[in-house]
């Protein structure tokens, strides 16, 4: 955890310093410098020694020859300057230490700077691996992750097919590089753009992950619990105990999106997946799901789950700066209204259900800069039972997203619905700040619907935006059940969506 | 007879608070001029700007290693005994050092136009950043940078506000590159036949052809007549050296001995940089050049330039939608952690931040808000900035107030605004912000300036003015200031009152200075008014040779 923090710290003031400064866009010539590119002495600037035309009227070394050198133009026969006092170099030679110690502990930061400076690390990184527009590229990609250890994968992405806003992306990672060989990660999508019309725009999306170790707290609103003697049957009662399993999903699934008008989307998904659970894998740390529960009583989770998929989504939305002079990916204004129903026709044998799900997202702007109060609405559903529907299909709360405050997928259930109440605003152009409360829980039921036994989280955060948008938003939560939840997102947090499904 | 000695009384009362500092000076003629064009035999090493490290180190990493260091706070170096900035490679006195016609403001630096010497001859793209630009060549041979008003960007903004304030820094004494509004069309460029496309740093990555060229000034703004505007900046003389550092000096320029962050040409520019909204201020925004001696083409020494003025007015802010810029720095660590605390709830002051908006002059760019103590550049990174104490802003801001409207408006018509309304609103802001200015730091160090020694008769005098009331911030009326007369040794001699007259110069007798010592005199005057009181220590003494009286040096406690 500490070497995550250390990391986190180190990449956000990277993010901060390098994303912040690369505003101006003047060239980096002598007589035009730039604050984004590093002023190179002119290569040819002996060509420059030879001007024909001469400049009447300058000062040559012979005028001034007599006269004192710099240091020694003050008259001054007396002065006031003593020096550095005996106690000021006494403190200075005390404090030689922490300042070594100081330029050591943020060496690697500048060491970053300079090194993307001096060699232009982010050109070299498009020049090998982009094309010239940067339209096409093939590259490295690597994670790391606290507990789980380092992935390395390359991506390939082509953003102008044929210029007409098309896209083909593929990415591969896999976590054997620390030796976890179950990590893994592929997935490919494609994008028409506005090929067939300006629009509408269809898509075909395909993945592979493999997760070491999912989180698992048993199904629905209960308090965390220490593992009983023998596994208890997560189907019934409100069991909570942390534990992991592992978790794979193939999946592969048309999409399409029309706009209707500028705000109002209709957005299809088809999709065929396939999921495959277990105990976690070996190497992971965390208490494995089938040492607590009774996990062959989870649906699917020894056969695993082989389910088609079809959805409809209605999308109103109107976020966005009121003004061009706030960040552009800062809703301060308007409204998102979205609704879902999808169907999910099990291929494996097992009973379909519906889900459905609403997103409601209001924004006030109340003074300028922006500050602003921003609320939400967010719920979701099965029709299944908790018998029928797979664990990991049922709706979740908690994470980053919903139910701050509360680990990722800490709650899950038939229905889930949490609110929200944010307040946001700017601590200078680059960084906004905000407050918020989240509250909600999981039920089994929308005939149990009851506001009894609501979870409410709680906690502040900081977003940064570059000059191209957002860069990171980081925030540290806590709620009435105690704990604290750090987490970075490099997604605005309020823009993510669920896992697909 | 009493009533004179109750008044002496009471004016060596007043004056007796503050003691007369240790300064002497010499008897000597004040310097003028330095000597910093010795020969340096070969160029200095030159120095590549790193834009995000200068702008880390100057957020945190030399933050807190410079305040670790616990520096004293110094008096700015490179002054005269008049505590004014002598003739060097850095600065030339010119606007108050001698008249300066509009005419002359309005060609700055400029020698020529290189509109008159078409075609030009496009040798390359320029180097770096990502804005169109070109190397060219006009038909007397001439070198010259040319970029345009970004397709995206308010139209004029830019190459407007760079000409504007490259003529303000030349006539406050700055070396400034030869800058030029230009119009062109596309025929005006003719291609080299060994025209290059060039990286960031220099490199050349491939040829550049007609049609990539004419690609280029596609995306560039268009006047409705076809015609294209842009910046012509003559290529600076010699072997570029890359800016100067922010602290210390160049250890390979033996005329480069202050170190930079004591040095009161660069120091004292803040109030100027304030006055015109010059946020982009880093070591980057300097140039300087291993130059050879126009009187000797074997003798070289290092001019040091001030470049690139175009995100100045208000025009960074306008381009980078950021109304922040001018309040605070882009990464103001202490004002993100006062911004958090108070959660938002304070008033900021860029809120209020607007201005009407002829064409080529930035929203931003106004009076209202405008705090001449508490501007920022957009980066703390630049050394002498933090230095800085309010001498040296006081030096600034005299340069500063010497301005008339006339010559700033000659300055602002440089800038070839295509509506009369831009000339004269940049004038009047202008104009206003420089009384804003004066009136800020003439508050905070007694503004008497402008030492002489007068002789009617039998009568000589010591005469002075007051720039308070010289720019009519004050009233003469309200103002009186006690003279003390002090031996070398400091001990009072006499004392006595006098007013200023009503354009704030003012003259007080001199005693017969002794004999011996060459006279030396401290003439304590202390400024007193409802709105301020200070002091300014005159030193005098007799001339050896001409036995007449005077000023040999100035100490503002």
């Amino acid at each position: 955890m500490n070497r995550l923090a250390i990391i986190v710290l180190y990449l956000v003031l990277y993010l901060v310093l390098y994303l912040t400064s690369t505003s101006t866009a003047a060239g980096a010539d002598p007589t035009v410098a730039s604050s984004i590119t590093p002023v190179a002495p002119r290569p040819d600037s002996a060509d420059a020694a030879a001007q024909p035309r001469p400049r009447p009227g300058e000062v040559t070394a012979a005028d001034v020859q007599d006269a004192p050198l710099p240091g020694n133009e003050s008259g001054q026969i007396l002065g006031l300057d003593r020096g550095d006092s005996a106690f000021r170099i006494a403190a200075r030679g005390a404090l030689f230490v922490p300042r070594l110690a100081v330029a050591v502990a943020l060496s690697p930061v500048r060491g970053a700077f300079w090194a993307n400076d001096r060699y232009r690390l982010e050109d070299l990184y498009y020049r090998w691996f982009y094309n010239d527009d940067r339209t096409i590229g093939l590259f490295p990609t690597g994670t790391y992750t606290s507990g789980f250890g380092a992935t390395a994968g390359v991506g390939f992405i082509d953003r102008a097919l044929s210029g007409d806003h098309e896209s083909l992306a593929l990415a591969a990672t896999t976590g054997a590089v620390t030796g976890d060989t179950y990590r893994l990660s592929a997935s490919g999508s494609f994008r028409t753009g506005q090929r067939i019309a300006p629009w509408l725009e269809l898509g075909l999306e395909a993945n592979f992950d493999r997760h070491p170790a999912d989180p698992f707290y048993g199904i629905g609103n209960g308090n965390l619990t220490q593992p009983a003697d023998a596994p208890v049957n997560p189907q019934i009662g409100d069991i909570a105990i942390e534990t992991r399993h592992r978790y794979q999903e193939a999946r592969a699934a048309v999409v399409g999106d029309v706009r209707v008008t500028d705000g109002l989307h209709v957005l299809g998904t088809g999709a065929v997946t396939d999921l495959q659970f277990g105990p976690i894998a070996s190497g992971a740390s965390g208490t494995s799901i089938d040492t607590a529960y009774a996990a062959p009583d989870l649906v699917g989770f020894a056969t695993g789950v082989r389910h088609a998929y079809g959805e409809l989504e209605l999308s109103w939305d109107t976020r966005r700066p009121a003004t061009a002079w706030e960040p552009r990916d800062v809703h301060s204004t308007g409204l998102l209204a979205s609704a879902l129903a999808g169907r999910v026709h099990r291929l494996d044998g097992g009973a379909d259900f519906w889900r459905y799900g609403v997103e409601l997202q209001q924004y006030w702007r109340i003074a300028t800069g922006p500050r602003l109060i921003g609320v939400r609405f967010h719920g979701s559903g099965v029709t299944g039972g908790r018998d029928e529907v797979p664990f990991t299909e049922l709706p979740m709360l908690g994470g980053s997203s919903v139910l701050r405050g509360y680990t990722f997928e800490r709650f899950r259930d038939r229905v889930a619905a949490s609110g929200s109440i944010q307040y946001q605003w700017d601590l200078s152009h680059l960084v906004d700040a905000y407050l918020f409360t989240d509250a909600g829980r999981v039920f089994p039921g929308l005939d149990q619907l009851t506001a009894r036994g609501m979870r409410v989280g709680y906690g502040v955060g900081l977003e940064i935006h570059g000059t191209r948008g957002f860069v990171v938003e980081s925030s540290i939560a806590s709620s009435i059940d105690g704990g604290v939840v750090l987490s970075v997102s490099f997604n605005p947090i309020l823009d993510s969506k669920e896992r697909r499904r | 007879m009493r009533l004179s000695c109750m008044a002496c009384a009471l004016v060596m009362g007043c004056a007796s608070g503050s003691a007369v500092p240790e300064v002497r000076f010499a008897n000597a003629p004040v310097a003028r001029v330095v000597n910093d064009r010795l020969d340096v035999a070969k160029p200095p090493e030159s120095r590549l700007f790193l834009p995000d490290t200068y702008v880390y180190d100057g957020t945190i990493g030399r933050r807190i290693t410079r305040g670790l260091e616990l520096p004293r706070p110094r008096r700015a170096l490179g002054v005269n005994a008049l505590d004014e900035v002598p003739d060097s490679t850095w600065f030339t006195n010119r606007i108050g050092a001698r008249e300066l016609t509009p005419d002359e403001v309005r060609a700055g630096p400029a020698a020529d136009d290189p509109e008159r010497h078409t075609p030009w001859t496009v040798r390359s793209t320029k180097i770096g950043g990502t804005s169109v630009g070109f190397i060219i060549k006009d038909a007397s041979g001439v070198k010259y940078m040319i970029k345009f008003d970004a397709g995206d960007a308010p139209p004029e903004l830019e190459t407007g506000t760079h000409v504007v304030v490259n003529r303000l820094l030349w006539a406050c004494g700055y070396n400034v590159p030869e800058d030029h509004v230009v119009y062109l069309r596309p025929e005006d460029l003719v291609l080299a036949a060994d025209a290059t496309v060039k990286d960031l740093t220099g490199g050349e990555t491939r040829r550049l052809d007609r049609a990539a060229l004419d690609r280029a000034l596609a995306t560039v703004r268009h006047e409705p007549d076809g015609r294209i505007r842009a910046l012509a900046s003559r290529w600076i003389d010699g072997v570029t050296l890359g800016g100067h550092p922010g602290e210390g000096v160049r250890e390979d320029d033996r005329n480069d001995r202050i170190p930079h962050e004591l040095r009161r040409d660069l120091r004292g520019q803040y109030p100027i940089y304030a006055w015109l909204d010059a946020v982009d201020v880093t070591e980057g925004q300097y140039i300087d050049s291993w130059v050879a001696d126009p009187g000797n083409p074997h003798h070289h020494y290092v001019k040091h330039y001030a470049i690139d003025f175009g995100k100045s007015l208000g025009a960074m802010g306008e381009i980078a939608f950021d109304w922040w810029r001018g309040v605070y720095y882009r990464i103001d660590l202490a004002a993100m952690v006062r911004m958090f605390v108070t959660a938002g709830l304070s008033a900021q002051p860029w809120e209020e931040r607007s201005a009407p908006r002829p064409r080529g002059v930035s929203s931003l760019f106004g009076t209202a808000m405008f705090d001449p103590g508490s501007w920022h550049a957009d980066s703390p990174g630049y050394a002498p900035f933090l230095t800085a104490d309010r001498f040296d802003k006081f030096w600034g801001a005299k340069i500063v107030a010497r301005f008339t409207r006339d010559q700033i408006h000659a300055a602002v018509e440089a800038g070839r605004f295509s509506d009369p309304r831009a000339v004269e609103y940049l004038t009047d802001t202008l104009v206003a912000r420089q009384r804003m200015t004066a009136a800020h730091w003439f508050a905070r160090v007694d503004p008497l300036d402008r030492f002489s020694i007068e002789t009617a008769g039998d009568r000589v005098e010591l005469c002075f003015d007051d720039l308070a009331i010289g720019s009519h911030l004050v009233p003469s009326s309200q103002t009186r200031y006690a003279i003390t007369h002090h031996d070398v040794a400091g001990r009072p001699l006499d004392a006595r009152i006098t007013t200023a007259g009503i354009s704030g110069h003012a003259c007080a007798e001199l005693p017969v200075l002794r004999a011996d010592g060459g006279g030396y005199t401290i003439v304590q005057i202390s400024t007193m008014r409802s709105s301020f009181a200070g002091d300014t220590f005159v030193h005098v003494a007799r001339d050896p040779q001409t036995r007449v009286a005077r000023v040999i040096g100035v100490w503002r406690p």
